[in-house]
């Protein structure tokens, strides 16, 4: 049993891949800190906000411990977390001392999403990201790609540069596993919620066209409200919805369905911000979890080098 | 890095993937609130919809003055964004939950001077059909709550 659970998860990895996840995961949050959702403006407004409305979740009642069960901070403290995130991250992107970088990078922007869902509202694109920056905090992330990698290349002239498609280490693989069966758990609890909650009655075709024009009225989105006038076109889209969350682990069980899951689901994610406005870009940056990188690389690097004499064996011909 | 440590690392990880799995697969077909975040159920758009059914995603929020009259509160009032106003006045409103209203009414009040004496929520007039959206219905009450301002109450009780 521990030879198969360590041939799974430990099995040798190209560090490659582990690196663009991070550069990619790392530089999206940076882009949601900095443009897109700029959590600093919401803060602003709820350090301001009654008592009454403040309900901390647990795991921020638990970062606050040492200041008091129910502390709530001050939007100066909040502010000093948002820069703290945004060099840290920059840190991680670059990959300098990147494990401490990403370490911190991850607590602050726990942190300041943790504050944000404790006013009543919350919102569910946020966490595998979260849980996914933690897990490259603990792993050797930055080996490749990385200012550490060219610093300690320098360090040690006399070793031979390791090819960074090659390269590759036991600890390499286990955080995108996890990720990937992170995802099977959220898309199977989405296909169980729906289950207990409808049951027969979800994929009926009103359903999402209900929903379609709520958020289409509510977000003002024409292409949602156009679309909710094809009852037939919807319903199946409802049942391409279930089987696609309820049957998602055979893209992580048998690796060439990604070539059908990752499309789709990137088809899903990109349809639902377009038309539901809700935005689940974390989700789709992190689909890179199922993407071999380094193997795509090599592919190409193979091509190119095998270019010149396919094109002289094109003149002779 | 020697034998030893090398499984020591390997069983360290293995608790956290274990450990981070387990949590997701414990919440994720159980609780559905924000407690245990980043572990989380995703129950979004679980509820079935059926022909001819009112849209009840948006509603208008009236206050009744003390003076007769009316006036729509929006989330801007209350200092809200929609989706917090949604959460705790809208849906404290179905749930009859005077408490987490009257804190929000007692802040308004203070704030603008009016003297607000209840709640009213109605839906837009809208259902969902086959062929889509089915628009100028006549809006239907879906709640309402008395209230009244917090000195107004305190000097009751004087």
């Amino acid at each position: 049993m521990m030879s198969w659970w360590n041939r799974y998860w430990f099995a040798p990895a190209p560090y490659l891949d582990l690196a663009i996840v991070r550069i990619l995961a790392v530089a999206l949050q940076l882009l949601i800190l900095l443009v897109l959702f700029h959590p600093l403006s919401e803060v602003e407004r709820l350090a301001e906000a009654p008592a009454s409305l403040y309900d901390p979740i647990l795991l921020f009642n638990l970062m606050n411990l040492p200041l008091g069960w129910g502390f709530r901070p001050d939007y100066e403290v909040l502010q000093l977390v948002y820069y703290l995130a945004l060099a840290a991250g920059f840190l991680s992107l670059v990959g300098l001392l990147t494990n401490m970088s990403l370490v911190l990078f991850t607590l602050a922007n726990v942190y300041l999403q943790a504050f944000l869902y404790s006013f009543g509202d919350f919102h569910h694109p946020q966490a595998v990201m979260m849980v996914a920056l933690g897990l490259l905090a603990l792993s050797p992330s930055g080996r490749v790609l990385s200012l550490d990698g060219w610093l300690r290349r320098r360090r040690h002239p006399d070793q031979p540069a390791a090819d960074p498609l090659e390269a590759a280490s036991p600890f390499a693989r286990w955080p995108l596993l996890v990720v990937q069966w992170f995802f099977v758990l959220m898309y199977l609890s989405a296909v169980f919620m729906k289950a207990t909650a409808s049951g027969h009655d979800w994929a009926n075709g009103f359903t999402l066209q209900c929903y379609l024009l709520q958020d289409g009225l509510r977000w003002d989105s024409p292409l949602a409200l156009w679309l909710a006038q094809y009852h037939s076109l919807i319903l199946f889209a409802q049942y391409v919805v279930v089987v696609f969350q309820a049957t998602f682990a055979l893209a992580v069980v048998f690796p060439r369905l990604r070539w059908i899951y990752v499309p789709v689901g990137l088809g899903l994610h990109a349809g639902i911000y377009l038309t539901l406005t809700a935005p689940f870009f974390q989700w789709m940056v992190l689909y890179a979890v199922f993407i071999p990188w380094a193997e795509a690389a090599k592919r190409a690097r193979r091509w190119l080098a095998d270019t010149p004499a396919r094109v002289s064996a094109g003149r002779l011909e | 890095m020697n034998g030893q440590a090398g499984h020591r690392r390997f069983a360290l990880i293995s608790v956290v993937i274990v450990t981070v799995l387990s949590l997701q697969a414990l919440v994720g077909f159980s609780y559905t609130g924000v407690q245990t975040w980043p572990f989380m159920a995703y129950p979004m758009y679980r509820g079935a919809h059926y022909d001819g059914e009112r849209l009840r995603y948006d509603f208008t929020v009236y206050a009744e003055l003390d003076d007769s009259s009316e006036v729509v509160i929006t989330p801007e009032d209350l200092g809200l964004s929609w989706w917090a106003f949604r959460e705790n006045v809208v849906h404290a409103l179905y749930r009859n939950d005077r408490a987490v209203v009257q804190g929000l009414i007692d802040a308004h009040c203070e704030r603008t001077g009016q003297r607000i004496v209840g709640l009213r929520m109605e839906d837009l007039g809208r259902a969902v059909s086959r062929d889509g959206l089915v628009e100028g219905l006549p809006p239907e009450v879906v709640a309402s709550m008395s209230v009244t301002c917090e000195d107004e109450r305190e000097g009751s009780a004087r």
